[in-house]
């Protein structure tokens, strides 16, 4: 592949930023992005905590511990949207014509978030579940798929994490990610396909009848999906730079190396070669 | 907890206060040690690559 024959790096062994870290936003746009994220994250905690209202009409009335679902179903949705731009961008790196490490480096960045966002999904649920259900976990079709969901996206963290080239972690990587990716649908389905424990959709039911009726209930669930949404943006951009950054310093090192090796052959003097380990026969 | 849902208003501040406390705090906590974290790694990735904060796209 040219990037790798190249070197992801911009240009190999001069100590300057890989191309694929180039700012996705400029530094004036990025503190933007970062207060306006910051304010949506405080509005966020006082409607959620503050201006929604004690859920007393609901079947049966959850009372204040309904509150967990303004940070559990934005959750949801950014888990969602992150796992999915982890498919997307697998995709594009597969495709010959599209494939550049600025995709992988996506892929990479949006499912540590996805991961994140699920466990605290999974927390959440069953900081809620624990009141309401009189249970923290149940072996339900929605929890079970979730949690089966969070653990195949850290064996992709995890698979990122083994050597090779950058191409071959790359693809073997865009491969897990679309075969992690299955689950998602079927998380999101399995309300619909099982009977569950877990409710219906909590804004739409299968009728697309709306279940929330109050206005600052609403507000407050839509400001934290605003928010989540954001937050997933600041951070998913600043990870997938420190990816480029991180890999364009691994290149550099072993340029250097290479090149040492190489000076050292032409000129032995030149340089002292580590001392090599003494073969004594059978060690074992 | 149930006797609690039971009742008209459903779970009251006092009994909702811990797993709505727990809740809320491990949210911040985890995406802001989160976005701490990778932030000083790219600070401390910038400086070490000259340049780095040159291209912009």
């Amino acid at each position: 592949m040219s990037m790798t024959a190249q070197g992801a790096n911009g240009a190999p062994g001069t100590g300057t930023a890989p191309a694929g870290a180039r700012r996705v936003l400029s530094r004036t746009a990025s503190r933007v992005l970062a207060a306006v994220t910051l304010a949506a994250v405080a509005l966020r905690l006082v409607m959620g905590l503050f201006v929604a209202p004690s859920d007393s009409a609901g079947d049966p009335p959850q009372g204040q511990v309904y509150r967990l679902l303004f940070l559990h179903v934005p959750s949801a949705w950014v888990a969602y949207l992150a796992f999915g731009v982890t498919a997307m961008a697998s995709i594009l790196y597969l495709i010959p014509r599209t494939r550049g490490l600025q995709w992988d480096h996506l892929a990479g960045a949006s499912a540590e978030l996805g991961v994140i966002f699920t466990a605290l999904v999974l927390v959440e649920g069953s900081l809620w579940g624990k009141p309401v259900w009189g249970a923290w976990w149940a072996w339900d079709a929605r929890l079970t798929t979730t949690a089966v969901l969070f653990f195949l996206y850290l064996g992709y963290l995890a698979l990122r994490r083994i050597g090779g080239s950058p191409h071959q972690r790359s693809m073997r990587s865009a491969i897990a990610a679309l075969i992690a990716f299955i689950d998602v649908p079927i998380v999101h389905f399995s309300v619909t396909w099982w009977t569950t424990l877990h409710q219906d959709g909590s804004i739409f039911n299968q009728k697309m009848q709306v279940h929330i009726q109050d206005a600052r209930m609403n507000a407050a669930l839509i400001v934290g999906v605003v928010a989540s949404t954001l937050v997933y943006a600041s951070l998913c951009i600043a990870r997938m730079r420190l990816l480029a950054l991180e890999e364009g310093m691994e290149e550099r090192e072993l340029q250097a190396a290479i090149e040492e090796r190489l000076a050292a052959r032409r000129d032995p003097s030149a340089s002292s070669p580590a001392p090599q380990p003494v073969v004594t026969g059978s060690t074992a | 907890m149930s006797h609690v849902i039971a009742s008209s208003g459903g779970i009251a501040w006092a009994q909702a206060w811990p797993y709505v406390g727990t809740g809320y705090a491990l949210a911040v906590g985890l995406l802001g040690g989160y976005g701490v974290w990778v932030v000083r790694k790219l600070r401390r990735a910038e400086r070490s690559l000259p340049g780095a904060d040159e291209g912009q796209l």
